[in-house]
């Protein structure tokens, strides 16, 4: 469905995603232009221990950057979530204040909280105790970030989550930037988190043959590759600030980019498999709002998670929406470096996108090293980086189980 | 019965450990609140007591206001022995 272009202009004013290496948010990146591929692993010890290929924010440490958690009620998924959004509120020039009623926060998560119930269950069946945690209904709901978010930084316009599976948090973003562009908000707080390395979800995901094996000193997730064998989970966060332009402008904040367009909508034809059609539309949707054209267009981070199924339909998708200059469109998909984030991935590549854009520098795809046939006809970029091309504007892509489509325009500034 | 010290040294090690709250001048006069303990904190450090003395306390309680008040509750439910 098309969409008028929206009534306010919404820019990009502070940055910042959990580095599962420790490093930081440009290291990060730096990693990811010369084709970083992640071999992490994650050992389970719930019960019998196994180990998958995924990314750990192992030296995350929230307490050495920020000071104790500002309550006990904060689990691993909103810490990772308060860390980054902290940090891109500091990077947007912007401070704790008392009551903002023209600020907001709208975060991103599909697995929220879930710690919470597994120690719960994990308390009755392994330790025999008869009670759970009385902070537990208070870790386990899945608005409990944007919660403490909108708690510690004096958030008082909506404080709205998204559960939107792999799209949750680049939904989140979308709907921050309509309610800046509505004139519902000045200010908005957006990104998403999670940390679903947990024994239940980990066994729900091998259950569908859709994990990506234990490296073995190979690279496990390999998006558009001919040897590609499925996605790699990860836990980790980003978070972006929103901003209405003239606010922006007349407080003097260092502008990133703008954020243009956002396609959402719907395949409502499975749960599971990617709809081609649904995807054309929601760029459609997306480079319509942005009032751009596709040949503005000089970067795409697919969505892209190396199963099987889906690398295909995406290229398809965006080889009917771009046409013939889809053989020169530069495209990657950047989970071979970071995995698969669940609720948190589309944080994470919008501001892979806003970094490319900033720096006109385009990561590759970590891994790629035969493409698929059926996965060719875009410019993939394997090997190292492309850079100085000139870049105006990019695009992020999250398509989720459910049927929901997500896509992010943004534009140099 | 364990003695109010006796209990109030244990809870200040809770503090320190579990809430990470500096216990120096912490005494049984001070204000639960102004040690930035709510009462979700005061439930999870009574549901700490509970799983490491071994002891059950009954579901509904009056919050006390004071670090004096959370030991007399505490005194009151604690068995004699460490377990």
């Amino acid at each position: 469905m098309r969409k008028e272009p929206a009534k306010r202009r919404v820019v990009v004013t502070g940055l910042s995603i959990v580095d599962p290496i420790g490093e930081g948010t440009r290291p990060f990146f730096e990693r990811l232009l010369q084709g970083f591929g992640h071999q992490g692993v994650h050992q389970n010890t719930m019960t019998n221990p196994f180990s998958i290929a995924a990314v750990v924010c192992e030296p995350f440490d929230y307490k050495s950057r920020w000071g104790k958690p500002p309550h006990p009620a904060t689990d691993r998924y909103t810490q990772l979530g308060l860390y980054a959004a902290l940090e891109a509120w500091e990077h947007a020039g912007l401070s704790a204040v008392e009551h903002d009623p023209e600020a907001g926060v709208m975060w991103g998560t599909a697995l929220g909280g879930m710690k919470a119930y597994e120690d719960g269950l994990h308390r009755h069946w392994f330790q025999d105790k008869a009670r759970a945690s009385p902070l537990a209904v208070v870790q386990g709901m899945n608005n409990s970030c944007a919660s403490h978010l909108a708690i510690q930084l004096g958030l008082g316009n909506a404080c709205l989550t998204y559960s939107v599976a792999c799209a949750s948090a680049s939904n989140a973003i979308g709907e921050g930037f309509r309610r800046i562009a509505d004139g519902y908000a000045n200010r908005m707080l957006v990104g998403g988190s999670d940390a679903p390395l947990l024994y239940g979800v980990i066994k729900a995901w091998q259950g569908m043959r859709v994990l990506a094996g234990v490296p073995d000193g190979e690279a496990a997730c390999r998006p558009f590759d001919q040897t590609r064998h499925g996605l790699m989970l990860g836990e980790g966060a980003a978070a972006l600030v929103l901003e209405d332009y003239d606010t922006a402008l007349a407080r003097g904040a260092p502008i990133l980019a703008e954020l243009a367009g956002y396609g959402v909508n719907c395949d409502h034809d499975n749960l599971v498999r990617p709809s081609h059609t649904g995807q054309v539309l929601a760029m459609q949707a997306a480079l319509h709002e942005s009032g751009l054209a596709p040949q503005d267009i000089g970067y795409i981070n697919a969505h892209g998670t190396a199963t099987l199924e889906g690398d295909p339909i995406e290229i398809g998708a965006i080889r009917e929406v771009f046409g013939s200059l889809a053989e020169a469109l530069p495209v990657s998909a950047t989970k071979g470096s970071h995995g698969h984030m669940m609720g948190a991935t589309g944080a994470v590549e919008a501001a892979i996108s806003i970094l490319a854009l900033t720096q006109d520098a385009l990561p590759p795809t970590a891994n790629l090293l035969n493409v698929d046939p059926a996965c060719e006809g875009v410019r993939h970029i394997t090997g190292q980086a492309l850079r100085q091309t000139g870049l105006k504007a990019a695009m992020s892509n999250s398509f989720a189980f459910g049927g929901s489509n997500a896509v992010l325009v943004f534009k140099a500034i | 019965m364990r003695s109010e010290q006796e209990v109030l040294v244990i809870l200040k090690e809770f503090l320190k450990n579990r809430l990470d709250i500096e216990t120096g001048d912490v005494g049984l006069d001070t204000e639960l609140a102004s040690l930035g303990i709510d009462s979700l904190m005061q439930m999870e450090l009574v549901f700490d007591f509970e799983d490491k003395f071994g002891f059950q306390m009954p579901d509904v309680q009056e919050s006390p206001q004071t670090v004096g008040g959370l030991v007399a509750l505490l005194q009151t439910h604690l068995p004699a022995q460490a377990q």
